[in-house]
């Protein structure tokens, strides 16, 4: 199920992740779970000719074309992996996160929805044990915020005092909050519903129960809410 | 003595450096224009004086460290062991650059 | 010292010097750690395994996590192996000991003493804020708790202790080996411990700047890392900077043991030998750029984080070699599924399922969703359980019998394996499913879900830990009433099988010699010792065979505790403020006796008559014309490189971050600074002269050197002193006064601790040189004096520029 842009792009990418992980582990157990069987000692054998032997140093075994070959086919795994994960993190947490629309349905801002130009950031502050969401006109809200359906929303998170993690679960993104620092990240809901957002780093005692919770409405429904209150 | 002579110049080179160092910070932008200090609108930028410092500081420490502590003089093997400590020291410092000055 | 009042038994393992005496004390202790860390572990599975759970309460529980990573990390995993390397090691490479023996007793003795300070940090509130003492919750100002001091402590006395330690092994293993033994005629094991070494006498260093300045933070107040100008951030980086070669450090030993046991038990060479020791090399360089994945979600912007996701991914190259190395050579093998080597393969299996998860990890993209979560969890439990903690298992029971003289009882380890094996896999793959779990809660609410995978991993977590019981059961019946072994059980080919279980105390009668063709010769003929082929071992004598009460010293022990009490006496004060705690006050009486001790026992250690045997003919490739202290001395000074590296770029970090920084000269006189810079260089020439006149036999021209070195020192520290005096009396600049002062005082004080720990060395020098000492072969100790006291002057020289110029 498609919950947000966020989360789309990561279930993509993990999927290849896990696609290939378990074909690497597959071949790799199989042939291990293979040779174990195949080369049991059975008391009718002997050992090997090349067998270490106390007395010795042992002779060198194993071919660099061998090893070679290993690195070259898992060099090109990995590449695949490191190309899809850069598309992905260009897309997701680029050093410029494009312009906000979530303010598009309120009236104060038809001029910017014209003009194409980006909505306010929101602004998350970390505190010892709450979030604290800011909305323009610092208007701000502690443990929960809403925001409409199908419009990018982008946080400005950072904290009060000390290090915390800021994770809407199940969009699947995280940012660290830290005191003196700005941390951006941008999402776009697809489905209206409540959201858990959490702390992801140890604060202290009471970081148990730093969770909030984001709403995503649809869009007259934000309407309203984000006029008639203060 | 010969090593004796050879010690007196290696000091008299570290010394000579250091009026170098200690002069060449009367180049800086002048101290009134504030910010100009910073970018530098003279000829020697504050990078350059930078760089100028920290490369005379490092020519000071491989004159004391070839020639006081010898080491131009012992087996290649301990003189790149000892080059080891410095490559990561200058990893870690490069890397720490690129976070703080490439985005 | 009066030793002799204490009965012979305690003697013998108080003061002990035997590498196998020392190994057996770390085998023992890192195990006891282990089960204390492990009922810990226990006590948190319990708390999660169902939802809103309150067996532990929520600063309980965060203690539990805290103390848990900390013993495992630094206080099981590595001194375990250690344990390992110091018994066998010597014996594998044919030596009769380690090159410095007291200084591997008070190795370990530092060992147990930092121990005990994690243990006590529990009585005065343990560290609660997870091993990776994020910053700025450690300020003062966030945990009051003395706890995290003693914590911190603890950590600086491990850190001393690893530091002695890797010193003493990387000259072993360069200069001691027996003739004709190679580098590349090593077993896997020494190499793995060697390449480990080296991880660890690079990283530890930043370790030990990190706690110290997280020290002087709490204790001066001063704001390294609860500045909001990239405090955090440079906490992260000294800290990971560190951390991630750390990772390999507690693996590398295992993967080595394993490349061991594996031949031993499938009866063919190590597929690839020698690129399987290339990879480890390769991977130990990469360890230390891949630390900024550990960093992905803070910020550091996309150009590093894209650098950290390739060389990140890069390491499990050299990773794939090792395991398909391993894999590869059960082909054509004869295998025989002993305990050893069933954990051997075990732990590849798990190490497989860790790496290939750790390639998520690496990736920037999905480490947004995963960090902090279970699945780290998972994965690096995979690592460090799995890889090492089942690799090491595999140790015990490869080298028991050597230990020992008996066999184990097979049966009952075959049984632990299979019941080890399932309980962890019951206990950790769950973990991977709770991938939207984040890591340290004490509890979750129901409606999460994420109830039954944890009941399920607790349920793994107590079949892991019973399986357990087995084990030590197992090797405690065997050591009594096990049968006898004979000195080659398992018909191994390593060096160490060719002495008696266990082997005597001097280990070899003759040192063995390696021919060109790669035979081992004992004597003048080829063969095993008195070419009698193996020895007879089937006696075992009463306990130990080695329970001689030669090569005893009492001073490592005193040495240790002594670090112990200074330690102790500087973290266990009060908060200066308790309710708005700003600074801290150390307890001075226990740092006194702490320092008094510790002045006692080093002049003891320098005085006591401790010889060492060396053998005239070793194989030391590639440093033959280098003399161990020499080497012992570059290679400490090497760490020390890293160490003023971390805190010169902790300068400059903090620098770059502030917006504003006072301009040049308006805090510092440069003529100050010009005037020690002259005296310092000055200081280097005398103390060179020194040399000059030693070697040429001239006392006079030493005294009066090592003098004006002396009166150069004093008048350093004189002229350095007025200005902190000058500086802390005029104006605000004191060291809680913002991060210019806080770098200023904390650098320049480090390194003025330097100069003053040489003014002590000279002064050793000139009270032996007045009794005519160090003159024409014997200049020995004025080099080596000077090759610390040059790099002090190095140091400054560039710290001048650095604080005066720029």
């Amino acid at each position: 199920m498609a919950i947000s842009n966020t989360q789309v792009i990561f279930d993509n990418l993990y999927g290849i992740f896990t696609y290939l992980a378990f074909l690497v582990g597959i071949i790799v157990f199989a042939l291990m779970a293979y040779l174990i069987i195949r080369y049991r000692a059975k008391k009718s054998s002997s050992d090997p000719e090349d067998t270490p032997r106390l007395g010795r140093i042992p002779t060198s075994r194993g071919h660099g074309r061998n090893v070679l070959v290993t690195v070259t086919l898992s060099t090109f795994l990995l590449a695949v992996l490191i190309i899809t994960s850069f598309a992905a993190v260009d897309t997701l947490f680029p050093n410029n996160p494009p312009n906000a629309t979530w303010c598009y349905s309120i009236a104060a801002y038809n001029q910017t929805q014209t003009a194409g130009q980006s909505c306010p950031r929101l602004d998350v502050t970390g505190h010892q044990f709450y979030w604290v969401f800011t909305y323009p006109g610092a208007r701000s809200y502690t443990n929960f915020f809403r925001v409409p359906v199908n419009t990018t929303v982008v946080l400005d998170v950072t904290s009060a005092d000390v290090f915390h993690d800021f994770g809407i679960i199940q969009f699947k993104i995280k940012t660290d909050a830290i005191k003196g620092r700005t941390n951006t990240i941008w999402f776009i809901p697809y489905q209206t519903g409540t959201y858990t957002i959490q702390c992801f780093e140890l604060c202290g005692t009471g970081h148990v129960g730093m969770i909030a919770t984001l709403a995503v409405m649809n869009v007259t429904a934000f309407q309203s809410w984000y006029g008639s209150a203060k | 003595m010969n090593t004796t002579y050879l010690y007196l110049l290696v000091f008299a080179i570290l010394v000579g450096s250091t009026d170098i160092e200690v002069n060449i910070v009367a180049l800086y932008p002048s101290a009134s224009t504030g910010v100009a200090m910073l970018f530098g609108t003279i000829a020697l930028s504050y990078g350059v004086i930078v760089s100028i410092l920290l490369g005379l500081a490092g020519m000071k420490a491989l004159l004391i460290a070839l020639f006081y502590q010898h080491l131009k003089y012992e087996p290649r093997s301990l003189s790149s062991w000892v080059l080891i400590g410095l490559v990561i020291a200058s990893l870690l410092m490069s890397l720490v650059f690129i976070q703080l000055h490439v985005h | 010292m009066s030793q002799d009042i204490l009965p012979p038994r305690i003697r013998r393992w108080l003061f002990t010097t035997n590498h196998k005496e020392v190994g057996i004390l770390y085998l023992v202790t890192a195990l006891f750690f282990f089960v204390a860390a492990g009922l810990l572990a226990l006590t948190m599975r319990t708390q999660l395994s169902v939802p809103d759970n309150h067996v532990l309460t929520e600063t309980l529980y965060n203690q539990f996590v805290t103390v848990h990573g900390l013993l495992m990390i630094f206080w099981v995993l590595s001194p375990f192996a250690f344990g390992f390397a110091n018994y066998i090691i010597p014996l594998q490479i044919g030596a009769r000991d380690l090159a410095f023996p007291r200084l591997n007793a008070m190795s370990y003795w530092f060992y147990l003493f930092s121990g005990v300070a994690i243990i006590m940090s529990f009585i005065f509130g343990a560290p609660d804020l997870g091993w990776t003492l994020y910053s700025p919750q450690t300020a003062i100002q966030f945990s009051p708790s003395i706890g995290l001091n003693v914590g911190a402590a603890a950590l600086i006395l491990i850190t001393v202790s690893i530091t002695m330690s890797s010193v003493n092994f990387l000259v072993t293993m360069f200069k001691m080996r027996a003739p004709g033994m190679k580098l590349r005629h090593m077993p896997v094991f020494p190499w793995a411990i060697l390449v480990t070494i080296f991880m660890m006498l690079y990283a530890f260093p930043s370790f030990l700047a990190a706690v110290l300045l997280l020290y002087v933070d709490r204790a001066f107040g001063t704001f390294y890392f609860s500045s909001i100008q990239g405090g955090a951030l440079l906490w992260d980086n000294v800290f990971w900077f560190f951390g991630h070669p750390e990772v390999y450090i507690v693996l590398f030993p295992a993967i080595g043991l394993i490349a061991d046991v594996i031949p031993t038990f499938t009866r063919r060479p190590l597929y690839g030998a020698k690129y399987v020791i290339g990879s480890m090399i390769a991977a130990a360089i990469i360890s230390f750029i891949v630390w900024g994945h550990h960093m992905f979600v803070t910020g550091i912007g996309l150009t590093s984080t894209k650098l950290y996701t390739v060389t990140t991914i890069a390491v499990s190259l050299p990773f794939d070699v090792m395991v398909i190395a391993m894999i590869e050579t059960l082909i054509k093998a004869r295998i025989k599924l002993k305990a050893a080597a069933l954990f051997a393969l075990g732990a590849i299996a798990l190490f497989v399922i860790g790496g290939i998860t750790g390639v998520y990890l690496a990736s920037v993209a999905l480490d947004h969703a995963l960090r902090g979560t279970y699945f780290v969890v998972a994965h690096f439990h995979y690592i460090m359980v799995g890889g090492s903690i089942m690799g090491l298992i595999a140790g015990l029971y490869y080298w028991f019998p050597k230990f020992t003289g008996r066999m184990y009882n097979e049966t009952v380890a075959k049984i632990h394996f299979v019941v080890s094996f399932i309980g962890f896999n019951i206990l950790y793959f769950p973990m991977f499913l709770l991938l939207d779990m984040p890591r340290r809660i004490q509890t979750y609410a129901p409606d999460t879900g994420w109830g039954s995978l944890n009941s399920l991993a607790t349920l793994g977590g107590f079949i892991f830990g019973g399986a357990q019981v087995l084990l030590f059961l197992n090797l405690f019946l065997s050591q009594r009433k096990g049968l006898p072994s004979g000195p080659n059980p398992w018909d191994g080919w390593t060096l160490e099988w060719s002495l008696p279980s266990p082997p005597p105390a001097h280990d070899f009668d003759t040192i063995p010699t390696i021919a060109e063709d790669g035979t081992y010769h004992f004597g003048d003929s080829p063969g095993l010792p008195n070419g009698a082929g193996y020895p007879n071992g089937s006696k075992i004598g009463n306990g130990y065979s080695h329970s001689h009460l030669e090569g005893l010293s009492a001073w490592p022990i005193v040495v240790a505790f002594a670090a112990f009490i200074f330690f102790l006496g500087l973290t266990i004060g009060q908060p200066n403020n308790p309710t708005t705690p700003v600074t801290f006050q150390p307890f001075w009486p226990l740092i006194a006796d702490g320092a008094i001790l510790g002045v006692i026992a080093l002049y003891g250690y320098s005085r006591e008559r401790f010889s060492v045997h060396e053998e005239t003919r070793t194989e030391s490739w590639p440093f033959r014309e280098v003399p161990n202290v020499k080497l012992g001395i570059w290679t400490f000074l090497g760490a020390e490189v890293i160490f003023f590296g971390v805190l010169i770029g902790a300068y400059f970090f903090v620098r770059t971050n502030s917006p504003t920084w006072p301009e040049i000269g308006s805090l510092f006189d440069i003529r100050n600074g010009f005037a020690m810079t002259l005296v310092l260089l000055t200081s280097s020439l005398t103390a060179i002269m020194a040399l000059v006149s030693a070697k040429i036999g001239s006392r006079n021209g030493l005294i009066s050197s090592l003098l004006a070195t002396f009166g150069l020192g004093v008048a350093f520290l004189y002229i350095k002193s007025t200005e902190w005096v000058y500086l802390g009396t005029h104006g605000v600049f004191s060291v809680a006064s913002g991060l210019p002062a806080t770098s200023y005082f904390i650098t320049t004080g480090t390194h003025g601790v330097h100069v003053f720990a040489g003014m002590l060395m000279t002064l050793y020098l000139l009270v032996n040189s007045l009794k005519g000492r160090y003159l024409k072969g014997d200049h020995q100790a004025i080099e080596h004096f000077g090759l610390y006291w040059h790099f002090v002057d190095i140091v400054w020289v560039f710290l001048f520029p650095l604080f005066y110029l720029i």
